[in-house]
């Protein structure tokens, strides 16, 4: 019964995006774009501070070729200030970044603009809308913004943050626990949607491969201890394996804290338990997941951890912690929910799991996978968002993008 | 239990695991139906209570995957289902249930009740086992204990009103699982859980357009989503008939059943039930629904003579308090249809929280309005809900007002409690209730703020008071071996309930107005047009000052309230008398709800079970 319209014009405006320099940065965000473009037009403008070696003021332009949208590095300088010049103030660059993108990317018109973090792209989607007359949405991922986490940002940052979010059209969080935080910080928005990251299932064959001795399972992180708790998963570790040893743990990751745990390992006695495969690529992670029983994460906090939504969606059933973020996608079907911080509990998750993972069937998973993570599903969710924002909120007609200047 | 499953029994037990049902044999009378139902791959044993009103469409795309059913009956639909989805399976589901379902590879028990709880699944978890059952005084029966009253539900009935509001029921250690959610235990694992989806998120409702053609469009979308609703809830083996109160929501659905003869599985709906009460005259409307629709009409008549004697069992019927005597008229229906060997009743609940039924809208709704449309429209709906420009004024006025105020109270109390004043937590403490005694020093009931029609309709479909009344109709149809249908809480309705704003719900004065725009043409234009109706009326003041005299006399005898602790005793004998004296203009509503604490108390708490079915 919906009628369909013509495909909207999306301006999507992000200071982290994958790039040369960063391959393996904000590949969620790369993720959600590639979602909106199965729907929309969408034009990536990717804004990203530098710090040339000379000291200019000059913008550089990169575009890319991008599979099913527009995509535009503006790397704008991050130099000083100097006497006499007047230069553009640090709020605002971004802002001047985004506009000389916009002009330069491509797009005869934008119905919206869609802003990534509120204190990174959020008063560029801002001011870019005001001056197209289209409304914005804005998505937030940031964990820092989850209750008691992390100290509140300076006062300049909160105020900026408390606009951005209450004149956006709508605000999008990847996790519902996410949205509560941002409200409980006074944050009050329109509307907040809960759309998930991207997580496709994958098309690599159904069927565990048998395991030769030992069940392998796997933990993909981040390896920061302070968030990824993977000290407290290597003693649940070793409290299992003085009751049986015919597992081992494979780390995927790295991070400030791999050495430490590495010698943690260790000294926990736990070297043929544990097996650390260092930094790999995305692709490689993904491509390597169904080889393991299952997999295991034990996060004190997250806005919701894309390595367990990933290994559901490739087939393999999963332990995750209670928390904020995968709260809102963890079920008993796809594996077992512990406490989190309980590392006893943890050790008797795992304990079950290494006897009954064989009996979650894999095509379930990844059909549940693909319910709620599938680029289709949250291309879908955001360009209803987008219509229903501009349903409700547009109070003038869009203005015509001037012509690219010289 | 017999009651809930006259047609059939069964048992199964494997290993730290057992199953056991009653079965009222609705689709499929033979003994295919029979339960525990097992999956054909081995992997599922299940026992279901309840009905999937779309499983023809799911059989067919299960035959689509190769599975081949083998009875014509849902529970192996249901079964077949969770087997090739897994225990997604309920998220394709329209109906309602109550089902336990064991997956032996995983040894995992799973639980879950349809989205809006029409159909009950209680669990007591006595450390080392646990115990399901549709009943709580079957549970009580299979040795679960409790540790009495719950004292803060009991509190927010007698502060508020409100029972059912939450998991928690009146009894300690006995809860109640949470409609729409998915319960799984594994061996010694803590429980876990998820909300599942409750189906209207996959109902295309369009995007409401103000415009004329628009709205146009809107109604008729609803209008047909509600006539499937009912034609899928035809779908039976037996007897179907309506309850018909003469207002709008029964008389709805009964003038739409009547149009759908002859259709796949669907058993023509004859007989049309009604409980007639003096003081509330409704025959004029029932006649044209009757003259309409061709059928059959029962009614029954609640005597004065047998009234202590049907009361004594309708209290019995019900394993928590009731909020009044008005589900008594339900009750008496039930009775009726049973008589006439119906087995399954359509009836309206829902409607009026889905629709803004309720007088108690009229704020939220006004709120909405000034919100959404601005201060003129709103100054315009409340002129047509208060009858006149003065009162429609004051109205809009008091409306917003009372919003600020009830805000400020909230937070101030919120603040109070954070303090620790003295004093604040008797706040909106009952009259009646005992301040040193259990139910006093109970957690305060917070009075719910609405600020909105959308939060307050919520706040009514999860909260209160549909679950109350959902589970009067459950103890109430199932007392007489009936099974009550609600094509009302269809996901489709309820999507376009939803979706549509404010003044699509409450206009001019008229409440569920979108309703009313799909009735001409559907309903007889007497009952199209009427705007007195609300409920199920029964007469509570004379009944409990006149039939039910003795009983109310009995129930709050002063030894007895003493015994019990609970209550302000002389408080509660000074109302009491006023009421019997008929020197109080009015019973007051929270002396009615400590008779039926009390009543509750005495039928159920006090009562030992061991001699149930």
């Amino acid at each position: 019964m919906r009628s369909r319209k013509k495909r909207l014009s999306v301006l999507f405006l992000t200071p982290v995006f994958p790039d040369e320099r960063h391959p393996a940065a904000g590949t969620f965000v790369r993720r959600h774009a590639e979602a909106i473009g199965r729907f929309c037009d969408v034009y990536v403008v990717h804004l990203e501070e530098e710090k040339p070696e000379r000291d200019t003021l000059r913008t550089r332009i990169v575009h890319e070729d991008a599979d099913g949208f527009h995509l535009l590095h503006v790397y704008y300088s991050g130099a000083e200030s100097r006497t006499g010049r007047v230069v553009t103030p640090n709020i605002l660059r971004p802002v001047r970044a985004a506009l000389e993108g916009l002009h330069v990317c491509g797009a005869d018109h934008i119905d919206i603009v869609h802003g990534n973090m509120t204190r990174g792209a959020g008063l560029a989607a801002l001011m870019v809308s005001r001056t197209l007359g289209v409304p914005y949405v804005v998505t937030e991922h940031h964990t820092g913004l989850l209750r008691d986490n992390s100290p509140e940002p300076a006062l300049g940052h909160r105020a900026l943050m408390h606009l951005v979010v209450a004149d956006a059209g709508a605000v999008t969080v990847v996790s519902q626990g996410l949205a509560e935080a941002m409200a409980d910080r006074g944050l009050r928005a329109k509307r907040y949607d809960v759309i998930a990251n991207v997580a496709e299932p994958t098309v690599t064959p159904l069927g565990r491969p048998p395991f030769d001795g030992r069940i392998p399972f796997v933990h993909v992180s981040f390896l920061l201890d302070v968030q990824k708790n993977v000290s407290g998963l290597l003693r649940a570790v070793r409290t299992v394996a003085d009751k049986r040893q015919d597992f081992r743990l494979h780390l995927v990751g790295s991070g400030p804290d791999a050495e430490r745990l590495r010698a943690y390992t260790t000294e926990l006695e736990l070297d043929d338990f544990v097996v650390f495969e260092g930094l790999k690529r995305h692709e490689e992670v993904l491509a390597s997941i169904a080889d393991f029983a299952f997999l295991v994460m034990f996060s004190n906090y997250e806005t919701f951890c894309v390595a367990l939504a990933e290994a559901i969606a490739t087939g393999i059933p999963v332990i995750s912690p209670d928390i904020v973020g995968p709260q809102d996608f963890m079920s008993p079907e796809v594996g077992l929910t512990v406490k989190a911080g309980d590392e006893a509990d943890l050790a008797d998750a795992i304990h079950w799991m290494l006897d009954h993972y064989a009996h979650f069937p894999a095509q379930q998973l990844r059909d549940y996978a693909a319910e709620r993570f599938s680029v289709e599903r949250i291309g879908k969710q955001f360009e209803s968002v987008y219509r229903e924002v501009l349903a409700a909120g547009r109070t003038s007609l869009p203005r015509p993008l001037q012509a690219p200047r010289a | 239990m017999v009651h809930r499953g006259p047609d059939d029994d069964g048992f199964w037990f494997d290993g730290p695991v057992g199953l056991g049902f009653r079965r009222l044999s609705i689709l499929d009378l033979s003994s295919g139906g029979h339960q525990p139902f097992h999956s054909q791959n081995g992997e599922w044993s299940v026992v279901f209570n309840g009905e999937i009103y779309n499983f023809i469409e799911l059989a067919e795309i299960l035959a689509k995957s190769g599975v081949q059913l083998h009875t014509s009956c849902d529970t192996e639909v249901l079964v077949e289902a969770l087997a090739l989805w897994g225990p997604r399976a309920f998220e394709r589901f329209n109906g309602m249930w109550a089902v336990l379902a064991w997956h032996h590879p995983t040894q995992t028990m799973y639980a879950c009740r349809d989205p809006w709880g029409i159909k009950p699944l209680f669990v007591c978890d006595e450390g080392g086992w646990i115990a399901f059952a549709s009943e709580i005084r079957a549970l009580r029966a299979a040795g679960c204990k409790h540790d009495g009253v719950q004292a803060e539900t009991a509190r927010q009935f007698l502060d508020l009103g409100r029972l059912d509001a939450s998991h928690r029921t009146m009894y300690q250690g006995i809860d109640r699982l949470e409609p729409g959610w998915l319960y799984a235990w594994r061996g010694t694992r803590p429980m876990q859980r998820v909300r599942l989806a409750d189906g209207t998120q996959a109902v295309d409702v369009p995007h409401y357009d103000p415009s004329p053609a628009g709205e146009a469009t809107f109604q008729e979308g609803f209008r047909a989503a509600l006539l499937n609703a009912v034609r899928i809830r035809l779908r039976a083996d037996v007897d179907v008939g309506t309850c018909l109160s003469g207002g709008l929501d029964s008389t709805t659905i009964a003038c739409a059943a009547a149009r759908f003869l002859g259709a796949e599985r669907v058993k023509t709906c004859r007989h049309a039930f009604t409980a007639l009460m003096p003081e509330f005259d409704e025959t004029r409307f029932i006649d044209a629904v009757i003259a309409q629709t061709g059928a059959e009409w029962h009614t029954t008549i609640a005597a004065d003579d047998q009234l202590t004697q049907t009361a004594s069992a309708f209290f019995l019927a019900h394993d928590e308090p009731v909020h009044s005597l008005s589900p008594l008229a339900g009750y008496l229906v039930m009775g009726l249809a049973a008589k006439a060997r119906v087995k399954v009743l359509l009836n309206g609940q829902g409607a009026d929280e889905l629709l803004a039924g309720y007088n108690s809208t009229v704020g939220p709704f006004l709120r909405s309005v000034v919100a959404q449309e601005g201060a003129q429209v709103a100054l315009a709906e409340a002129v047509a809900e208060a009858g006149s420009r003065r009162a429609g004024a004051l109205l809009l006025a008091r409306t917003m007002a009372s919003s600020l105020a009830r805000a400020t109270t909230s937070q101030a109390d919120v603040w109070a409690r954070q303090l620790g004043l003295p004093g604040a937590e008797f706040a909106t403490l009952s009259p009646f209730v005992r301040r040193n005694g259990p139910l006093g020093a109970a957690a305060v009931a917070l009075s719910p703020t609405s600020h909105s029609l959308a939060v307050a309709l919520q706040d009514q479909v999860e909260r209160s008071p549909l679950p109350l009344y959902l589970r009067i109709e459950d103890a109430n149809s199932s007392a007489f071996s009936l099974e009550s249908r609600l094509p009302f809480l269809d996901p489709a309705v309820v999507a376009y309930a939803h979706a549509a704003p404010a003044r699509l719900l409450r206009r001019g004065g008229l409440n569920k107005y979108l309703l009313r725009s799909i009735l001409p043409g559907l309903v007889p234009d007497i009952v199209a047009r009427r705007r007195d109706k609300m409920g199920f009326p029964v007469p509570n003041e004379r009944w409990l000052s006149g039939p039910l005299r003795e009983m109310v006399l009995d129930t709050l005898s002063p030894d007895r309230l003493r015994a019990r602790g609970w209550y302000d005793v002389d408080a509660v004998l000074t109302a009491r008398d006023a009421l019997l004296n008929h020197t109080a203009s009015a019973p007051s509503a929270h002396l009615r709800s400590i008779f039926l604490l009390e009543r509750w108390a005495r039928d159920h708490l006090d009562a030992s079970f061991a001699h149930v079915e």
